[in-house]
């Protein structure tokens, strides 16, 4: 079944990616020509999926269409040649020699450290625990929630304090979170 | 998606680079370590070709090997685990007391499980080689950042439909790097996403069930971890021995389509004896469903895994979710396709930034330490053949190819060096393992590892021959513009 599920995902990303390519080679980048042959894949593999379990049809398309997607790369390589329309070279130079362009990350490098990693760490920990408390779930069923929502919830923190400009404002909001989430948890402690 | 505000970019753009930057030395180790761990089995069968090996095993082969395990341990064990051949190891060993051995054809033991190099190299994709519970969490934590990078990597790039076969491969190089990192990171960022949801999975479970079990079940880890896979049933009375053929018959019956994959014998000999038969079930990713008996076969219950509550199916599935370990062979090479396709993805991000910056010794670092890594790991496994311990070995030989590239002068001197060193060192491994084990032993694994190694070797051979070759000529043309 393992065989019958694999090649049947590959057909249909295939069928999929040379239809987004074909449409895309010949510019017709609009949007809702993409978005239809994206339609397309989704709905033709979610079907495909669910038919087997969801569990193993999804992991297959995580895979399958981004192999074919280079498939399609290494295809219009050889077909096209070389690179094409170097857009807005007159912006990129800019950007290249501009100094200031990491100003921000060298602006109170310790804390951004701190903001990013440990303390970013310690209140998604916090919030995370709160969930598998006060989540109205199967107790199983919250752990894993727990654990899925980490990375999620430590993503927003973590991409917060590292492009942010102004950091005490980020600081403020890791703490009055934390804060907050620490109460809970001594309230789920208390009771 | 489509249309995002400028600000949202560079500020997406910003955080993508700080965090990258910081943080791409251990996502690369991560990354080269798993792309080699999906075939630890494999590895195994390498490292010991000379044990027995079938497909197919008699209740009288686990009774004799069960016997003969007991009196060599010191202390009575709390369970025994009975591991049968599969495709992909096709061997049957016991375990007890954490030692292991493998067993033969009519049931004896055969030899002892030594698979230093694997071990390592499961070691250091686990926990960095570092002391397990700290190593867990950074792991952990890694998989978390990994998520973030993948986020603000989508949110960064302004053109992420019009670019999506985007490839300068002959433009500047760092053009060519830029969109090597964006094209293989946005394609194949679902599955990278589950990899780091998954790996986040395995490292921070076990700070949560100690932060929970303290905070809500008076430190009882045990009962919180029953609460969360599934309790132990309560057996008082037991008869031993176990009977494993009755067993096996009554599952047949209980559950027709399940394919058991090991055996655990609870409590050894004690009044509450009793049998687990992992089996794993067709078209699940679940690692396995538990099915529990009495010791003279009658079927207790099953744990719950298949048909339990989602959030315990979803956390037994984690394993061959990470891993690659469903659907044979051809998930395997997927895996290691696009583990190999993360590691391109923390080089050439680095490269283009690096591209963008002054610092020569950074280069020299960085360069250097792509190219250690794998010299290390074929040192240590050579080191492994010959009985040496293996991880003091790869940090030996990563620390001072490290050295040389920053003692050398130019960029190309280090490229050339460290791909020669390599293929050497590959040479090297194939020769003394030709040495070492006999063309009769060679299992397909062995075989086919051994033939990716001279595949790679030819590889990067090539490359060192390139380099070289590009390096005399740009030294002539400098003479001639000299003179």
């Amino acid at each position: 079944m393992f065989l019958n599920l694999f090649h049947g995902t590959l057909l249909i990303n295939t069928i999929s990616m040379v239809l987004i390519y074909a449409r895309w080679s010949k510019r017709q980048t609009n949007f809702f020509s993409i978005l239809s042959a994206l339609s397309l894949l989704f709905a033709a593999l979610v079907g495909w999926c669910l038919s087997f379990g969801i569990e193993v049809g999804f992991i297959y398309w995580f895979m399958t269409n981004a192999l074919f997607a280079w498939l399609m790369v290494l295809v219009e390589l050889g077909l096209a040649g070389v690179d094409d329309k170097p857009r807005n070279k007159l912006l990129r130079k800019k950007r290249s020699v501009n100094p200031q362009r990491h100003k921000i990350v060298r602006e109170y490098p310790l804390l951004r450290f701190h903001l990013v990693g440990p303390l970013a760490f310690i209140v998604t920990f916090l919030c995370c625990l709160n969930a598998i408390y006060w989540a109205p779930l199967e107790i199983a069923n919250r752990w894993v929630l727990a654990t899925i929502l980490f990375p999620i919830v430590w993503a927003v923190f973590a991409t917060l304090a590292a492009g942010s400009s102004d950091i005490f404002r980020i600081l403020g909001w890791q703490l009055f979170v934390g804060s907050i989430a620490f109460l809970l948890l001594l309230r789920s402690v208390l009771t | 998606m489509i249309n995002r505000r400028p600000s949202i970019i560079k500020f997406s753009r910003t955080a993508h680079a700080s965090l990258g930057v910081i943080l791409v030395v251990p996502l690369y180790l991560l990354s080269i370590s798993g792309t080699l761990v999906v075939w630890f089995e494999e590895f195994q069968r390498w490292e010991q070709p000379e044990v027995t090996e079938f497909s197919t095993y008699t209740t009288t082969q686990i009774n004799r090997a069960v016997k003969q395990i007991l009196p060599k341990l010191d202390i009575p064990p709390e369970t025994i685990f009975i591991v049968l051949p599969t495709s992909a190891a096709p061997r049957l060993h016991v375990s007890a007391s954490q030692q292991e051995w493998f067993v033969d054809g009519q049931g004896n033991l055969e030899t002892p499980l030594a698979t230093p190099w694997t071990s390592m190299l499961m070691e250091f994709h686990n926990h960095l080689l570092l002391p397990e519970l700290v190593g867990l969490i950074i792991t952990g934590s890694l998989g978390a950042i990994l998520c973030t990078l993948i986020i603000n990597g989508w949110l960064a790039h302004p053109n992420l439909i019009k670019d999506l076969f985007r490839l300068r491969w002959h433009g500047q190089p760092r053009l060519r790097h830029l969109d090597i990192h964006n094209r293989l990171g946005i394609w194949g960022s679902p599955f990278y996403f589950m990899i780091a949801l998954t790996g986040t999975f395995f490292g921070l479970l076990g700070p949560f069930i100690a932060a929970g079990a303290f905070l809500w079940y008076d430190n009882d880890r045990e009962a919180l971890i029953g609460q969360i896979y599934g309790n132990d049933p309560h057996v008082s009375q037991s008869a031993t021995p176990v009977n494993y053929q009755v067993a096996l018959d009554a599952l047949a019956l209980y559950e027709p389509t399940a394919q058991p994959i090991y055996f655990m014998v609870q409590r050894p000999g004690q009044k509450d004896q009793f049998l687990e038969i992992a089996a794993t079930l067709p078209g699940r990713l679940i690692y396995s469903e538990i099915y529990r008996f009495h010791s003279d076969g009658r079927i207790i219950n099953h744990q719950g895994l298949s048909d339990g509550p989602v959030g315990r199916q979803i956390a037994y599935s984690i394993y061959r979710l990470h891993f690659g370990h469903f659907g044979g062979v051809y998930t395997k090479v997927i895996y290691s396709v696009f583990g190999l396709a993360l590691v391109v993805i923390c080089v050439s991000g680095m490269n283009s930034w690096l591209l963008t910056q002054q610092f020569q010794h950074l280069r020299h670092l960085w360069l250097g330490l792509t190219l250690s890594v794998p010299i290390g790991f074929v040192l240590a496994a050579i080191a492994s053949l010959y009985y040496t311990p293996t991880t003091p070995t790869f940090l030996g030989a990563t620390t001072l190819c490290i050295l040389a590239a920053l003692i050398l002068k130019h960029l190309h001197q280090v490229r050339t060096l460290l791909l020669g060193i390599l293929t050497v060192s590959l040479i090297a491994l194939i020769a003394s393992y030709f040495l070492r084990y006999e063309l009769h032993n060679w299992n397909n694994a062995v075989w086919s590892i051994n033939l990716t190694l001279c595949l790679i070797g030819v590889v990067t051979g090539t490359a060192c021959i390139r380099s070289t070759r590009s390096q005399s000529k740009l030294n002539n043309s400098q003479r001639i513009q000299n003179n």
